[in-house]
């Protein structure tokens, strides 16, 4: 199992004008590269998930699945993980539930 | 500290086990997972914030990336917090100034609804006529991990709270000389921390009258030195008893605006919390969310350690401190025998209005057993801590009464 992930960074201008935000680069964060034909979920989580804050921020949580879903919508819609593709979303929240979901 | 977050780490590490040994067989260590590709180096030294968490020893770093941390109630007995102890919490990455300790070209721009836009230099911002005051800021999402059902965010327990002495100068004194126009009703603050991913760059405010509050203070120094540069050198706001997304970092910009402050971090579901109670787990609509301002009423237990041990019989000093928001600290009380009987303590009034106040009391539990030691605040408005958390969507404001366990030997 090998991953040499590399992340590909651009600084691109990613965000405007608007409310006073002060024109400048911003740093926009790429998809991850996995060199791996078929990723499991746990390699695309952790991947996609740590590819702008740490990983242990997600490790602790312990939450459901409406919840998991509230919190991928805003990483993609408004932070810049836009690149998560729908079925990608559907895989991760699903383990996500699994491995952090509210202790039974 | 270090330690501890890798024996953290490992312990979440439990519920990915095959992620362990992958890594164990690419010869990575724990360490370098948890900060994953930011670790191997791909991304920008702007994240190179891993040296700074030398200057927090003893915290306990819930993210590494951005750097979050918070120190345990124990750590926090000091009357007045020292720098070393003030908890941290970053939404980005530190700026290159700070970490170099660099004032060249910082300015203070005071800009929007003013007649003079102003563009102050430290040198000219200090000149003008300082203020000292301790002040307590505490993270809004503070006692996060309190909440049930879990919620969303960084899991705060109770230790993203200090009371340090500020210096600086007060916002209204800037505001005045920039001279506001009659729209003014709103600030919008900006700081030189760079934001995560493509999220906007983390952006508060407050109501003018706040901002023109005497205790609102644009703060360059912290218990009589420059400030760290995890707390946010060269320049920070200060805003005495509401949340503490309020006294932004590393600031360098205020947009005086002619409406409530709009930026993502102001409005959704961030830093905002239901107009009305709502039921545990579920969300309202935005709609009935309204922006969280002041704390409430709320203490903590500082001495003993939780699980310290006694012998039956034998005094035990318990103290910590208590603070309301904006209203007053009336009285503190202990219970050992959860809230059947409870205990006056003594309360030493806080250094000055923006600072917490101080409680201590003497008991003794005569028998062996497993205690838990309640601390319960009650403000001159006859609000008081409450047993249970009451919940929003956020985990916001939490200020659920401080439960201690000890344990008593024969
Ligand atoms: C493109 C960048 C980016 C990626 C990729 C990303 N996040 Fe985030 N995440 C953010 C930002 C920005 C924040 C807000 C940080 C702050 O203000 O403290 C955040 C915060 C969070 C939080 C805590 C705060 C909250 O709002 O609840 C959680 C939990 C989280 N992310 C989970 C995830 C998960 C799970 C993934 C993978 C599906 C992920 N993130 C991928 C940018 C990203």
């Amino acid at each position: 199992m090998i991953i040499g992930s590399a992340l590909a960074l651009v600084w691109g201008l990613a965000v405007g004008e608007e409310n006073n935000q002060p024109a400048g680069a911003v740093p926009a964060v790429q998809k991850p590269v996995i060199d791996e034909a078929n990723p499991g979920p746990d390699v695309l989580t952790r991947e996609y998930c740590s590819a702008c804050h740490s990983f242990q921020l997600v490790q602790a949580q312990r939450l459901n699945r409406a919840t998991w879903e509230w919190v991928m919508e805003d990483m993609v819609e408004q932070f810049g993980a836009g690149w998560i593709t729908p079925p990608e979303q559907t895989v991760i929240i699903d383990y996500l539930v699994e491995h952090y979901g509210p202790e039974k | 500290m270090k330690a501890f977050s890798r024996r953290r780490f490992l312990t979440h590490m439990g519920h990915s086990g095959a992620w362990l040994a992958f890594l164990t067989a690419c010869g990575a260590g724990a360490d370098a997972a948890l900060k994953g590709l930011v670790g191997r180096g791909l991304l920008p030294v702007a994240w190179a914030d891993d040296a700074l968490l030398g200057t927090k020893p003893g915290m306990t770093v819930l993210t590494s990336q951005p750097i979050n941390g918070e120190f345990a109630p124990h750590l926090l007995d000091d009357d007045m917090t020292p720098a070393a102890r003030h908890f941290v919490r970053n939404n980005g990455s530190v700026p290159a100034r700070a970490k170099n300790k660099d004032p060249q070209g910082w300015t203070l721009s005071i800009e929007g609804e003013v007649t003079t836009p102003l563009a102050l230099s430290l040198d000219e911002l200090q000149q003008l006529p300082s203020v000292t005051q301790q002040a307590v800021i505490e993270c809004g999402g503070n006692g996060r991990a309190l909440f049930e059902p879990k919620v969303r965010g960084n899991q705060w327990t109770r230790g993203a709270v200090a009371c340090s002495q500020w210096t600086g100068v007060r916002l209204r004194d800037v505001l005045k000389k920039a001279g506001l126009k009659s729209r003014a009703v709103y600030t919008a603050h900006y700081g030189e921390d760079q934001p995560l991913g493509s999220a906007q760059p983390f952006s508060r405010g407050i109501p003018i009258e706040k901002a023109m509050d005497e205790h609102t203070l644009i703060a360059y120094q912290m218990n009589g030195a420059a400030l760290p540069a995890l707390n946010g050198y060269p320049v920070r706001l200060v805003v005495p008893g509401w949340i503490g997304s309020c006294s932004q970092k590393w600031l360098n910009r205020i947009v005086v605006r002619d409406q409530v402050h709009d930026s993502q971090k102001m409005t959704g579901y961030s830093y905002r919390v239901p107009a009305y109670p709502v039921e545990p787990g579920s969300r309202p609509p935005k709609e009935d969310m309204v922006i969280a301002t002041a704390w409430r009423i709320k203490s903590l237990i500082t001495a003993p350690q939780a699980n310290a041990q006694f012998q039956a019989g034998q005094s035990i000093t318990v103290r910590g401190h208590a603070w309301a928001g904006e209203e007053t600290v009336k009285e503190v009380l202990v219970s050992t025998d959860f809230g059947i009987h409870w205990k006056k303590t003594m309360l030493t009034q806080p250094a000055n209005a923006s600072a917490w106040a101080h409680w201590e009391c003497d008991l003794a539990l005569p028998r062996k057993g497993h205690y838990e030691i309640w601390a319960r605040a009650f403000d001159d408005k006859g609000n008081a801590q409450p047993f249970r958390q009451p919940w929003n969507p956020k985990g916001y404001l939490g200020n659920v009464i401080h439960r201690l366990p000890v344990l008593i030997t024969a």
